[in-house]
């Protein structure tokens, strides 16, 4: 009986999923698709937050930890949005938190807290495309890059997914010359993101490992990076994720730098 | 033990550790023993713990004739920290110990002891013993009189120590037209000065180095209500523009002044400022303004209190290349009453100049997963004709190990001038740390 309900509504849900894209599947424009990945990969539900983990695995096996927690809240879909992030772990991180201003049409405004020193350290937009943390990610990774940064076309498409390829409108401000995403029909969420050099050479590669549906939202559970030139992997992991919290505006203010907001941080 | 044989030591068993880690394959990288722990099902406990050992051992490059060891760091330190939350408030310890071959003594240091109250909506409240940091320079201090610890920033110990601590109150209000930042410190704390301890300094009394055996003991304000420390932030973020006025009512942080009897002091000193920091192009700018108001010596005439100064900072800092920052700064000290003060000095020749210039750049190289960090930090004052370079890099090898080696080295054409008195200090070092959790 529970099982039939659970599976009746599992169902519904896909049936409505499906039903709001139908339409758009065989004929999406691309400006449709990169708006709907974007909305699906940094805009689902209005704000959000989750436990996150990730292990950073170099070529020779040697590993090592960051965890934090991830809160986002969005002041419009697709526009302006907010994250801040506090670690726990490793030791030399703990304490740190980090804040973003993300704003679509200027620079982003990000701030680091240093707790040892109680500084409040401003980060300069030019290198988003940075380590974050010490890991195979990218600041920008974190945050999102601005889909108007770059163009896109769909090259290629299978009944589940698109394959679209991204080009840097200023080439020189970023490492890579292209990247593709494979993107799913249903979820559209990019399930690999692969990145080309200037020689057409793939050297880094972000896939989804595995996708859980949160309060009715596909949400990346799971995602590892590699990068080929190094040999070195990270491995994401999110736990206990949710949406639409209700999260206030001042929790996004450098107030959570020095204070960091307790009862937004703790697991629901 | 010597200090050879420990950073030996711990240099073979971080490469011990290595080639253990190399040799586990990482066949199914999603298995939870990847993950080394259970985090589905870790415990909340309202305690963390963190800390670390540190080995460091840094020497000097030529010799000061008033040391007989050319040893200025040699330590062994260890550092804990434990966090307590819950509801309402948390309560932070931080506290060092290290045995110091320089001073050949046990030292202590406790950096934090506090208790944080966030339960009122509006007001964030932390009471006890804390580091406290505002302000938009790098390095350079306009508004931030908490305590510094000038010696070892001196002797390569990590940039965090920079920062003293000190037993204060802060309270810091957030409204929507303006957030308020106070801090009252009951008992003055001074700096952890130069005195002679470690490092020798230009004694203006005596003509000379100061140093080893001769230190300075300075008469320290008396402890009453009246002379306890202010300070006062009022700031605005406005569309990512930090806007800040500071105030400040307390003392010289260093013994810069002179008793009747001439004997080192700290005088009395207030502080208004300023500060705006902003991005532009790909970058952020910083400008920050103080008006150090000698409340002793208003007219500038008193030999024994060091004069008024308006004190002006402008900054900028970019990526220039992936993942190269460069960080510039030009600094001005004009030392008010410039006249007054010359016709009044017993010694006029070691007097500041009246305006001293200072440029800073800051070099910051980090390879692609922050494993190495490459920094080059260069104060060069026109003015004075001194330097005083800061390279330092630093490995980190894992969560656990880091190793960081650098350099302070002073130069200058005077013996007098502020970075010129520390020639004989300039010194290289190494660090070993192991971070636990």
């Amino acid at each position: 009986m529970m099982i039939t309900k659970v599976i009746i509504s599992i169902t519904m849900t896909a049936a409505l999923l499906v039903g709001n894209h139908c339409d758009a599947k065989d004929k999406v424009s691309v400006d449709d698709l990169v708006s709907n990945v974007n909305r699906a990969s940094y805009y689902a539900g209005d704000d959000g937050r989750s436990d996150a983990r990730m292990i950073v695995i170099d070529k020779d096996g040697n590993k090592q930890l960051r965890q934090f927690v991830i809160l986002r809240k969005d002041r419009e879909d697709e526009g302006d949005q907010s994250f801040l992030v506090v670690f726990s772990r490793p030791t030399d991180v703990k304490d740190t938190v980090f804040l973003v201003d993300k704003k679509v049409k200027s620079d982003d405004d990000r701030w680091l807290y240093l707790p040892g020193l109680d500084l409040v350290k401003r980060i300069s937009a030019g290198d988003k495309r940075t380590s974050f943390v010490g890991t195979d990610y990218y600041y920008e990774d974190v945050s999102g890059r601005n889909p108007a940064l770059d163009s896109h076309h769909i090259i290629n498409q299978t009944e589940d997914t698109y394959l679209l390829k991204s080009v840097p409108k200023e080439s020189g401000e970023v490492e890579f010359s292209y990247y593709q995403s494979t993107i799913s029909k249903e979820t559209f969420l990019p399930m690999t993101v692969e990145y080309f050099n200037d020689d057409n050479k793939l050297y880094r590669k972000v896939e989804v490992v595995e996708v859980k549906e949160i309060e009715g939202i596909p949400t990346v559970i799971k995602s590892q990076v590699k990068n080929l030139e190094t040999g070195s992997t990270t491995l994401l992991q999110f736990r206990k994720p949710r949406y639409n919290l209700g999260i206030p505006d001042d929790v996004f203010t450098t107030r959570s730098l020095r204070s960091p907001p307790r009862q937004w941080l703790e697991a629901k | 033990m010597t200090f050879k044989t420990i950073i030996a030591l711990l240099t073979l068993s971080a490469v011990a550790f290595s080639v253990e880690s190399a040799n586990e394959k990482t066949e199914d990288m999603w298995g939870d023993e990847v993950w080394g722990e259970n985090w589905q099902e870790e415990e909340t406990s309202p305690w963390s713990v963190a800390g670390f050992v540190e080995v460091a051992y840094g020497k000097r490059l030529q010799s000061d004739v008033l040391f007989e060891r050319p040893e200025t760091l040699e330590e062994v330190r260890g550092h804990l920290e434990l966090d307590y939350t819950a509801t309402g408030f948390e309560f932070s310890f931080a506290g060092d110990t290290w045995y110091d071959g320089v001073t050949e003594q046990q030292e202590y240091d406790i950096r934090e002891f506090v208790v944080d109250i966030s339960a009122l909506e509006n007001t964030d409240i932390k009471l006890g013993r804390q580091v406290i940091t505002w302000g938009t320079g790098d390095l350079v201090f306009l508004n931030d009189l908490f305590p510094k610890d000038w010696e070892s920033f001196f002797a390569g110990r990590d940039d965090t120590y920079l920062k003293a601590s000190s037993n204060s109150l802060r309270v810091t209000s957030y409204f929507s037209a303006i957030n308020i930042d106070f801090v009252w410190t009951p008992v003055f704390t001074a700096d952890h000065y130069i005195d002679g301890e470690r490092f020798s300094f230009f004694n203006p009394l005596a003509g000379q180095q100061v140093g080893g055996q001769d230190r300075v003991n300075p008469v320290e304000p008396k402890e009453t209500l009246s002379n306890s420390e202010l300070a006062l932030r009022l700031y605005k973020n406005i569309d990512g523009v930090e806007y800040a006025v500071y105030g400040y009512r307390g003392f010289d942080k260093q013994p810069v002044g002179l008793t009747d009897d001439s004997e080192p002091t700290f005088h009395r000193k207030d502080i208004v400022g300023a500060s705006i920091r902003g991005a532009v192009a790909s970058g952020l700018y910083h400008t920050e303004l103080a008006y150090h108001d000698a409340k002793k010596d208003g007219n500038g005439t008193n030999p024994l209190v060091s004069n008024s100064q308006l004190r002006w900072l402008i900054g900028y800092e970019r990526e220039v290349a992936t993942r190269l920052t460069l960080g510039l700064q030009y600094y001005l000290e004009w030392t008010q009453d410039y006249d007054e003060l010359l016709e009044n000095s017993p010694y006029p020749q070691f007097e500041v100049t009246e305006k001293r210039h200072l440029v800073t750049t800051r070099l910051t190289y980090r390879s692609q997963k922050d494993e190495w960090i490459w920094s080059l930090f260069g104060f060069y004052s026109p003015s004075d004709k001194d330097s005083y370079i800061r390279p330092s890099v630093s490995y980190r090898f894992s969560d656990e190990w880091a190793f960081t080696a650098g350099a302070n080295i002073f130069s200058g054409r005077d013996d007098h001038t502020f970075f010129g008195q520390f020639k004989d200090a300039s010194n290289a070092y190494v660090r070993v740390r192991y971070n636990f959790n």
